[in-house]
């Protein structure tokens, strides 16, 4: 009986190819969306952990100097006084490639000697060309990564132009660096230098940027007494505390993304599951009434499932697999732009990954398949519903789910207004917002028809009314791959809205603060004045059309909290260009120039959980300063947090003259072309600084901001896709049970291609149902991605700008899904064997 | 003795290999062949080709135009209540090259330094061992003349005036520590064909090798917060040379014994990768007086009497021995205070403070000592 | 069209499935205003000639004219043309189109031949009136019993004023006493207004009423005398 069913199945699919290959298509790309994007999840994660590993390896702390470089001395002490043995001396610095300035490595000076202890991940390839003795006893020598040198041809004994603090150095490679224990390509950022070397490349000599400790509790307490005066002792994650928790904000929002595709694949998987079945309710119920059993039945439809799963899983797991290597990709370079001075590339993918894709694909196609099973089973085929009255139930159906609704939107109030201030409640939060614009859409499609039939039938007469009941009664079969489409469609206006928005701000923000006309910049972090020179700043301003000049100066400063972005600025005649969240700007402004206290960007207040009026301890050369909060301003320039205090003020305090930057305000708007060649030559050729315009500075910050978001956009596409291919089925499978209407209709005198823009008309509606109703669950999302979740994992508040673009790109990327998917039924409408479907009941 | 292996693995530290990663065979062949290979030229260090008289206290300091050096203290000392103590410290000095690094950094030097610190708790049943690497930069480590001082980091030998007696030891670290005092000593003897002890057939295969046999020792020991005075017997080795090994050695078991007698005896065994014993094998003998004459190949007759398989390293080392030296009608028992001595450094090795009971001329004699057992 | 012209002519039509023939030179025509009944078994092939004159299936040989135009020459287009234009069609399980109401369903063929819907509306409630549907224009046919939603069907069959009317088994899913009501309908609303009637059926009940009857054995078209 068994394998008489089983054949049975079989050529039903043999018989509907179709239905067989978008069957697999709809599960492998719902296991592969949710594997692609795991991976890039994954990878972004161990490329992080990874990066701070091979920075870090088994220190545990470090200490540094408040003011900067720590004089060598002190590491000298330590050592020499017994305090603690396990102590590494670290010099780092960014580096560049003379060659492709763009590209950023660290330069990271050791002592070799130190390092077994501290960075076994650190390992030079064993043999001559790595031979650690060149590294310590030649001058300029460095380890360059294995892939760098590959890269550059570079062999033992190369040399290589590179640029560090700003000025060319020419080093020579002694070997190369092969990071053995997880990835071939896992330290491509890092060069390697002893200690003399970074000291002599960096004009360092006499200090080092930080020891690395690996110490017991008591040396801890020890050492936090005995530490010099001005010198932090940090755990070797707290400096990194803020970059941790911003690659696991942006890995939340990635695995957001990542939880819509697998929703939306779960819809196209249950969609794809219960159309092959109920296409066979008929067969079922006449299987029924010959005395099959209940669980034969059930049984049978769930091997018939478990094949189908296995198949597009493997599929799926491929094609997830392919997606995953070009997300990657992706992914860690919008995490090298975001947070890491250097680039990390691929890592090998965790293997559980797969695991939980394979279970996710067999798992959903099971499920999906038994509920339509169940109902199946258990229809006798006396009481088998007639189509009309399907249809009649599909009404009841949506009014159900819209009933559902309720409870799903009360949840996500409550979760959104009640709950904890945290990232994933939020994310919860949006998922019930999600689901319940899901339950909503069948019943918003009902009255959406009724109030377009008039209009429809007046453009299409009859016909068009046809398609647009169409569209209604066979929301029993639609309205799976309706929902889908519509969360998925909410998706993309949700995020472009967000993105738009952010873009606004972005750009309103660069306005408000970019009000030099042109900037120079140092490449680097300079404690002296570096190339701004007291006469070269006064040659500067006294060229014509120079009205005034800002100056500031931006360093990173450590904190036993964490690493923070320390800005001071001396304002030029247009004023501070700051934007303000909280506080007076005028009265914050005036006791920041009276030095007293400091602003904070919105990211740092978030993090640090502070506001106007709150204290703030900053650790200075003299010891640790309290400073008062005088307001939070908006800041995208970093979201590690930053602070902002005026040049006075930091040079009282920090006893630094070093400048980073110089703002140039013209007098009267005065042509680039004559005033940036003045200002080159009076910078000389021997000094690397930057001088670019406030439009150029523009433009790039909207470059990287696009670059961000690439993925973002990569998974918008993705997520219409599986809608998409959700659409296809559902049409698909409606088209052909609508065959005998369609047989009349022919028969009536309708021409194929009447019937096929019937078709046409129809999923059309489908569409723009989907992407009206799309629109307020967008804007929803919007909402929430702006005000909720963006400012819980970024700290960044923005202005919400609703914008037509995204809005219409969505609802013209519904129709048009609607439309291509519906291409294939409509051309099948028009080919129809007439005769076969006018007699079938 | 012989202990140039040590000196030659800051070749592999700098290398950054992991150390557990290290088999045991790694630890033996990689310094002896790369030490091999730098045979052939010099490299512009100097060699050990003809005896040499000894200068002290000039001597007593570093010789930095030789490859390698070093300073090696080991003695068994006693608590109140004859609680047992051996301890070892050693200062390695090792070139990189011959002559001086260039460069403006203070870093920059052509000198590596390493010490090991190794305590034996017998009645505690604790052994710890630590070490310390630093390079001769910005006064991580080196040597200084007068006062005579020789340190690693907060490790160090340091002389109380310009006499190199007496001299501190200080070394430890959270959980052991020693402050010792050497105070007086038999003089010190050239080990050797006058001083140059060759340890293979090449040429500069030997070393300048003299010791100080028995320096009289006070101070303190602490075992994690419990401080002990102690007193007892010290030995002091001191070596140099530039490609001292010959490529063909598997490792050595070298011995030194302090006698109820006043009696001193040093011997080592150089062992050929056939597990042959190497012709260059040697040692000295010094009685009562501080007279003394030098031990060949031949003179000694070696027997294992029993192994110790270590638990951390699963290496298997000859802890026990019957040691025979027929001319003197002497014979030795040997065995270990602890089993559990091996250093767990960045390299392997067995080394332990010994007791000693046999007869000399049919008369008891006992005493103490150390042993180490490298190459296993 | 010529009004001599008969509305359908089938010339030494031939039709196989596969090896089976099921028409084998078949010749007949019809005139216009006739009632012809075609009698035979299930599977005799009296749908499938229905379905040649309706244009629904094409012959292997022999030419099938409806009102005069020989419909081999016909494209897809011109096929539905013809249908929408002259031909009406009952079927045995109605087909009616459930998400339209029944008045919706009567108007459809007139609006696929592109009339005002005012017209149509008109006319489509005269039809209504004519068999008895008045009070069922505005209701799903789902909640019209067998007979009714036949009614609706004849009425949809004869709104745009059909030269032809083909029905197939009409009364095969009916009882004897509903079949006869509608048929008799049918018949009545044929003839008032002209249309030739082609039914096929397997039951005689209706040749008592019939201009001609034809039986199809064995592939065979043969008139009856009557």
């Amino acid at each position: 009986m068994n394998n008489l069913l089983s054949t049975a199945a079989q050529r039903f699919y043999f018989r509907h190819p179709w239905q067989l290959i978008l069957a697999i298509m709809g599960i492998a790309l719902g296991v592969a969306v949710y594997v692609g994007v795991s991976l890039a999840n994954d990878s972004a994660r161990r490329a992080f952990e990874w990066s701070s590993q091979l920075v870090l390896g088994r220190t545990t702390h470090q200490l540094v100097n408040a003011g900067g470089m720590l004089p060598e001395s002190i590491y000298y002490d330590l050592l020499t006084r017994g305090v603690i043995p396990n102590a590494a001396p670290i010099i780092d610095e960014e580096l560049r490639l003379a060659s492709q300035p763009g590209r950023r490595f660290t330069l990271l000076g050791v002592d070799p000697l130190k390092e077994t202890l501290f960075r076994s991940t650190i390992r030079p390839i064993p043999g001559e060309s790595a031979s650690p003795t060149a590294l310590m006893l030649k001058p300029a020598s460095v380890i360059v990564p294995e892939s760098l040198a590959n890269e550059l041809k570079l062999e033992n004994g190369s040399a290589l132009n590179v640029i560090v603090k700003g000025r060319t150095a020419r080093v020579r490679v002694v070997g190369t660096l092969k990071d053995i224990g997880l990835d071939p390509n896992g330290s491509s950022g890092l060069i390697l230098a002893d200690i003399s070397t970074s000291q002599e490349l960096l004009n360092l000599e006499g200090f080092i940027s930080r020891i690395d400790l690996v110490l017991t509790p008591t040396e801890v307490e020890n050492l936090q007494l005995l530490k010099p005066a001005g010198t932090t002792l940090l755990t070797a994650t707290s400096g990194n505390a803020a970059f941790n928790e911003l690659s696991r904000a942006f890995r939340i929002n990635l695995t957001a993304l990542s939880l819509l595709a697998l929703m939306v694949g779960v819809f196209l998987i249950y969609a794809t599951m219960s159309f092959s079945i109920v296409q066979r309710r008929p067969t079922i119920g006449v299987l029924r009434a010959l005395g099959v059993q209940r669980h034969e039945l059930l049984l049978n439809v769930l091997r018939e499932a478990a094949v189908l799963g296995l198949i597009a899983t493997l599929a799926g797991l491929a094609l997830g697999h392919q997606l995953g290597q070009g997300l990657v990709e992706l992914v860690l370079r919008t995490l090298g732009d975001l947070y890491f001075g250097s680039y990390v590339t691929a890592i090998s993918p965790a293997i559980s990954i797969y695991w939980k894709g394979a279970l996710l694909g067999l798992g959903a196609t099971l499920l999906a398949a038994l509920a339509p099973a169940m109902t199946a089973a258990n229809t006798i085929p006396a009481v088998a519903m007639s189509r009309a009255a399907l249809e009649r139930s599909a009404k009841e159906k949506s009014f159900f789910a819209a009933l559902l609704a309720l409870p799903t939107i009360t949840i996500a109030s409550m979760i959104l207004l009640l709950g904890p201030e945290n990232l994933i409640i939020a994310f919860v939060g949006l998922f019930f917002v999600l689901v319940t614009g899901a339950l909503l859409t069948p019943l918003a499609t009902v009255g959406l028809m009724k109030f377009a039939e008039p209009f429809v039938e007046k453009l299409f007469g009859i016909s068009g009314s046809l398609a647009v009941r169409g569209v209604t009664s066979s929301l029993s079969r639609t309205g799976v791959a309706m929902a889908a489409l519509t969360v998925a469609i909410a998706t993309v206006i949700g995020v472009g809205i967000m993105i738009a928005s952010f873009r606004v701000s972005l750009v309103n923000w660069l306005d408000d603060t970019l009000i030099a006309d042109l900037y120079l910049q140092s490449d680097v972090q300079v404690e002296e004045r570096g190339p701004f020179t007291e006469a070269r700043l006064l040659a500067i301003q006294d060229l014509p059309s120079v009205e005034g000049l800002s100056l500031s100066r931006l360093r990173r400063l450590q904190t036993p909290d964490g690493e923070l972005n320390l800005r001071a600025i001396s304002p030029g005649p247009n004023g501070w260009g700051l934007s303000f969240v909280t506080g007076n700007a005028e009265e914050a402004i005036s006791m920041l120039e009276s030095q007293q206290g400091v602003l904070v960007s919105e990211p740092f207040a978030f993090r640090r959980a502070v506001t106007k009026g709150d204290l703030l301890n900053l650790p200075t050369p003299n010891g640790i300063q309290a400073f008062s909060i005088l307001g939070v301003i908006r800041d995208y320039y970093t979201d590690g947090g930053s602070v902002t205090i005026s040049l006075d003020a930091y040079r009282h305090y920090w006893e630094d003259n070093g400048l980073t930057g110089v703002g140039i305000y013209f007098a009267t708007p005065a042509p680039n072309r004559s005033i940036q060649p003045a200002v080159q030559s009076i910078m000389g050729s021997g000094t690397r600084f930057r001088l670019l315009s406030n439009g150029t500075i523009k433009t790039r910050s909207l470059i990287i901001f696009d670059r961000t978001f690439q993925i973002t956009e990569v998974l918008r596409i993705l997520a219409s896709l599986v809608a998409f291919l959700g659409i296809l089925n559902a049409l698909t499978s409606l088209q052909l049970e609508r065959a005998r209407e369609i047989a009349t209709l022919r028969a009536l005198g309708a021409s194929p291609r009447q019937v096929s823009a019937l078709g046409f008309v129809q999923t059309g509606l489908l569409g723009l149902a989907a992407g009206l109703i799309a629109i307020p669950l967008g804007i929803a999302l919007a909402a929430l991605l702006v005000f909720v979740i963006n400012e819980r994992s970024f700290g960044w508040s923005m202005d919400f700008v609703i914008q037509a673009k995204p809005i219409l790109l969505g609802v013209a990327l519904a129709v048009t899904a609607a439309l291509l998917a519906g291409l294939y039924p409509a051309a099948r409408a028009g080919r129809l064997n007439i005769i076969a479907h006018l007699r079938e009941e | 003795m012989a202990r140039a292996w040590i000196t030659i693995v800051l070749v592999g530290i700098c290398a950054c290999t992991e150390r557990a990663e290290l088999t045991p065979d790694d630890t033996a062949r990689l310094p002896a062949t790369r030490f091999l290979s730098e045979v052939t030229g010099n490299n512009g260090y100097a060699r050990v080709l003809y005896p040499k008289k000894f200068q002290f206290p000039q001597d007593h300091g570093s010789h930095p135009e030789y490859r390698t050096e070093w300073w090696y203290f080991t003695g068994n000392l006693e608590g109140a209540r004859a609680r047992h103590y051996g301890f070892e410290l050693t200062f390695f000095r090792y070139a990189l090259k011959a002559d001086e690094a260039e460069g403006t950094s203070a870093w920059r030097t052509n000198q590596a330094w390493m010490a090991h610190f190794a305590l034996t708790d017998t009645q505690g049943n604790k052994f710890f061992a630590d070490e310390r690497l630093s390079r001769e930069a910005i006064g991580l480590a080196g040597n200084q003349r007068a006062p005579f001082r020789v340190w690693v980091e907060d490790w160090s030998a340091t002389s109380e005036g310009t006499e190199f007696l007496p001299i501190h030891l200080k070394a430890g670290n959270e959980n052991a520590k020693l402050d010792l005092t050497l105070v007086s000593s038999k003089p010190p003897i050239a080990n050797g064909d006058r001083g140059m002890d060759r340890k293979g057939p090449g040429t500069g295969n030997a070393s300048y090798y003299y010791s100080m046999t028995r320096l009289q020792t006070v101070g303190f020991i602490q075992v994690g917060s419990s401080k002990e005075m102690v007193s007892g017997f010290t030995w002091m080795d001191r070596e140099w040379g530039t490609n001292t090994l010959s490529d063909d050695l598997e490792g050595w078991d070298w011995f030194s014994v302090q006698l109820s007698d006043n009696t001193e005896l040093m011997y080592y065994r150089l062992r050929h990768r056939d597990g042959s014993t190497s012709p260059y094998s040697g040692g000295s003998i010094v009685d009562a007086t501080g007279s003394y004459r030098p031990l060949s190949a031949d003179a000694v007759l070696l027997t294992a009497l029993d192994h110790w398989k270590s638990p951390n390293s699963a290496r298997t080392y000859p802890v026990a021995w019957k040691l025979e030296v027929p001319d003197e009608d002497l014979i030795l028992e040997i065995e270990p205070y602890l089993l559990q001595q091996e250093l767990n450094l960045t390299v392997r090795y067995w080394e332990g403070a010994i007791r000693a009971i046999g007869t000399r001329q049919l008369q008891p004699v006992d005493g103490s000592g150390y042993l180490e057992l490298a190459g296993y | 069209m010529d009004i001599d012209t008969p509305p359908i002519r089938l010339l030494q039509v031939c039709k196989a499935y596969g090896k089976t023939p099921v028409i084998e030179e078949a010749n007949f025509h019809a005139k216009r205003g006739e009632f012809v009944v075609i009698v035979g078994r299930s599977g005799s092939g009296k749908s499938t000639l229905l379905n040649l004159i309706g244009g629904l299936d094409q012959p292997d040989s022999g030419e099938v004219l409806v009102s005069g135009h020989s419909l081999a020459t016909l494209d897809e287009r011109n096929l539905s043309q013809l249908r929408r234009v002259h031909l009406g069609f009952v079927f045995q399980f109605f087909n009616l189109i459930p998400t339209l109401t029944v008045a919706e369903n009567i108007r459809l063929p007139l609006a696929l031949n592109g009339l005002s819907k005012k017209d149509s509306i008109l006319r489509t409630k005269a039809l209504l009136e004519e068999l008895f549907l008045t009070d069922f224009g505005k209701r799903f046919p789902e909640e019209l019993s067998g007979g009714e939603q036949q009614r609706v069907a004849i009425a949809r069959a004869l709104v745009h004023e059909p030269a032809i009317v083909l029905a197939d088994e009409p009364t095969g899913n009916l009882d004897l006493e509903t079949a006869t009501n509608v048929l008799g309908l049918l018949n009545d609303a044929c003839r008032q207004r002209g249309a030739t009637l082609v039914m096929a059926t397997h039951s005689h009940e209706m040749v008592g009423h019939a201009d001609r009857v034809l039986t199809i054995r064995n592939g065979c078209l043969k008139e009856i005398e009557i």
